[in-house]
């Protein structure tokens, strides 16, 4: 298999079919990052799609071909950073997203026993401390390794076992005050 | 991988409930497994915590499920906006064309909103001819279409093509796939009457299709007599009974319109149509069994092909997860040694990686199913870093050849890595000394494009 910096350099002489495998590579993560920043799936997945695009419009800038994962994150955060600030997206208006709020998300007007479970699940993944949340969305979203997200993070294995077993013990706590049958 | 051991054997509660999660996760070394496990078996309140863990694990990955497949979605749709996009698709035209037009001719029902199709004679300019909407690019029995103002239904060869206002049909037990210019394909199940409006459009009369939609800026359109559902760049499944019709979204979105109310149903979602009138969207969560009649199809495809190969992860994920677990084994199972390679793949790949539990019920599945072409995928797993998956290969190896090459079974999970993949250069070595000995993996059963039926056809063409 190719790596990251093999697929870019074949981009860069013109095969885009190179980047269609970073793209598949690398969507389910920059999703999953999104989703932590602006916590709203539908928007992360808009803002994902922006990314990979502006990344490959951007390719020639990418100094280190081998950091390809990293520069995209970076693209990532600056996307949602721009969302987030545009004055209309602030989190009071979620409601107003019609389908995100139809998902149950950050939908804190609506009375937790009426949402299905999956939902609520999801809700308190997005109230997660952000180191946690982050972990997690990343972990569930693309199977990976504790190696591969510690790279990905610049933190040790051991913070992310520690993120992911302190991020699941939070989410038992307060879905097991909301539905004791749960758990 | 962690490392936490401080006392090679015995374990206390408080270590391991660190311990718990990682285990979970399959990144614990072999001796902290083997230390967590025997602690386990003898402590049940470490057992509860663990439990709760693996509970909390399977509702966690269910809810993510949508989740990935729209990360997915994420990936076609930036895509399909690359400038200069790659075919994704076998092409599609050669195949038409190779055909010298008899087959089309016969069923040559050919491009056109307003005149009714009419059967062309075979030529040798077949590009110049106006497009066919739809071809029957592979089938379990007899399908037949009926020419708009015929009566009579007339049979289909695999290859054929429809114009636009062409009904087909299957009959029962006869599951067939139509390709369309655009790459989209359109699945039907048995007992199945539809009308080819476009590429993009079709009327189900009754059954069941499955519809994977190429991107496109026109949206595609699928219409049964309560509701219209327009999809762009998605899989659906939908079936149509006299009264309701069910919509099950396994891919991208599929957007309902019906009686004036209109709702937008997402991939794992279902909804059914009563009257006219749209029902609640409820979760699917066993997509991969709902829609398990589109297998027969699959495996016609060959034994390498990508669509199995998600499938069968997808049932495969479920494996553990879902109180009905060994549902979906058994459904992996019916596929035969179909899912040789898909299991395999899933073992090598990085994402498996984490999934210790998983893993060995894959190498159990592959070692009982799997045949001899399979000799030279099993001696790749004997290098696996997992004892376990060794184990599986060898028994495997074993039973497909008599061969231990001196080493059994037990030896392959409980030595290390090292010793291991210096053995399993052995069996590489007698692999090729011995491989003309063993069939190879056999083609795909994609039937090919018949010729001879055309004359009668065209027979019954002319008369129609």
């Amino acid at each position: 298999m190719d790596g990251d910096g093999d697929l870019v350099r074949q981009t860069m002489a013109g095969r885009t079919a190179a980047y269609e495998e970073l793209v598949r590579r690398w969507a389910a993560r920059v999703v999953a990052l999104c989703h932590a920043r602006v916590k709203n799936a539908a928007a992360a997945e808009d803002l994902a799609q922006e990314t990979l695009l502006r990344g490959f419009r951007g390719l020639k800038t990418l100094a280190d071909p081998d950091r390809f994962g990293s520069w995209l994150f970076g693209i990532a955060v600056r996307t949602c950073l721009d969302w987030l600030k545009s004055s209309q997206r602030t989190e009071v208006s979620y409601s107003a997203l019609g389908e995100a709020a139809e998902n149950g998300i950050a939908a804190k007007e609506i009375a937790p026993e009426s949402r299905e479970e999956t939902e609520q699940l999801m809700a308190e993944v997005q109230r997660l401390p952000e180191a946690y949340r982050e972990t997690i969305l990343l972990y569930y979203y693309q199977d990976a390794t504790y190696q591969e997200l510690a790279d990905l993070l610049g933190v040790s294995v051991a913070t992310i076992n520690a993120r992911l077993t302190k991020g699941r013990a939070m989410l038992r706590e307060k879905l097991g005050v909301l539905k004791p049958r749960l758990f | 991988m962690l490392y936490f051991s401080r006392n090679k054997n015995l374990m206390t509660c408080e270590e391991s409930q660190n311990l718990l999660n990682a285990h979970l996760d399959g990144e614990l070394s072999v001796d902290d497994r083997a230390r967590l496990d025997a602690h386990l078996a003898e402590c049940s309140d470490c057992r509860a915590a663990y439990d709760a863990l693996l509970v909390q694990n399977g509702k966690l990955l269910s809810a993510f499920a949508p989740r990935r497949r729209a990360a997915q979605d994420v990936a076609n749709r930036v895509i399909s906006q690359l400038p200069h996009r790659s075919p994704r698709r076998i092409p599609w035209w050669p195949m038409l064309l190779s055909a010298a037009a008899g087959f089309a001719v016969a069923f040559g029902l050919f491009h056109g909103q307003t005149s009714p199709p009419v059967a062309i004679a075979p030529t040798t300019h077949p590009a110049s001819q106006p497009a066919p909407i739809a071809q029957l690019a592979l089938t379990t029995g007899a399908v037949e279409f009926r020419c708009p103002g015929d009566a009579q239904w007339s049979a289909m060869a695999t290859g054929g093509s429809v114009a636009s206002g062409t009904s087909v049909r299957t009959g029962p037990n006869v599951r067939c796939e139509f390709h369309t210019p655009d790459g989209s394909e359109i699945r039907l199940n048995a007992d199945t009457q539809l009308e080819m409006k476009s590429p993009r459009r079709f009327e189900l009369a009754q059954g069941q299709v499955w519809s994977t939609v190429a991107h496109a800026p026109q949206p595609f359109e699928a219409k049964t007599t309560m509701a219209l559902f327009t999809a762009m760049g998605t899989q659906f499944d939908l079936s149509a009974k006299p009264e309701a019709a069910v919509l099950t979204v396994v891919e991208g979105s599929v957007r309902v319109d019906g009686n004036g109310s209109q709702k937008t149903v997402e991939s794992g979602q279902r909804l059914t149509v009563t009257d006219g009138h749209l029902g609640e969207k409820t979760t699917v969560h066993d997509l991969a069994l709902a829609t398990r009649w589109v297998n027969e199809i699959l495996v016609m495809k060959g034994r390498d092909n990508p669509e199995l190969a998600k499938r069968i992860d997808d049932l495969f994920a479920q494996i553990g997860q879902q109180k009905m677990g060994f549902l979906f084994e058994e459904e992996i199972r019916a596929l035969g040694d179909h899912c040789v390679i898909p299991l395999t793949k899933y073992i090598e790949s990085d994402r498996s990686q984490h999934q210790p539990a998983q893993r060995a019920t894959a190498a159990r599945i592959v070692c009982d199913v799997a045949p001899q072409w399979a000799i030279p995928n099993l001696i790749e797993l004997l290098q696996d870093r997992d004892g376990e998956v060794r184990y599986y290969a060898a028994t495997a190896l074993r039973r497909l050849t008599g061969q231990g090459l001196g080493r059994s079974p037990e030896q392959w999970r409980n030595d290390n890595l090292f010793t291991c993949r210096q053995a399993a250069t052995q069996w590489g070595g007698w692999w090729k000394e011995n491989r003309e000995r063993y069939p190879g993996m056999p083609p795909a059963d994609l039937p090919k494009p018949k010729e001879t039926p055309v004359a009668k056809d065209r027979t019954e063409m002319k008369k129609g």
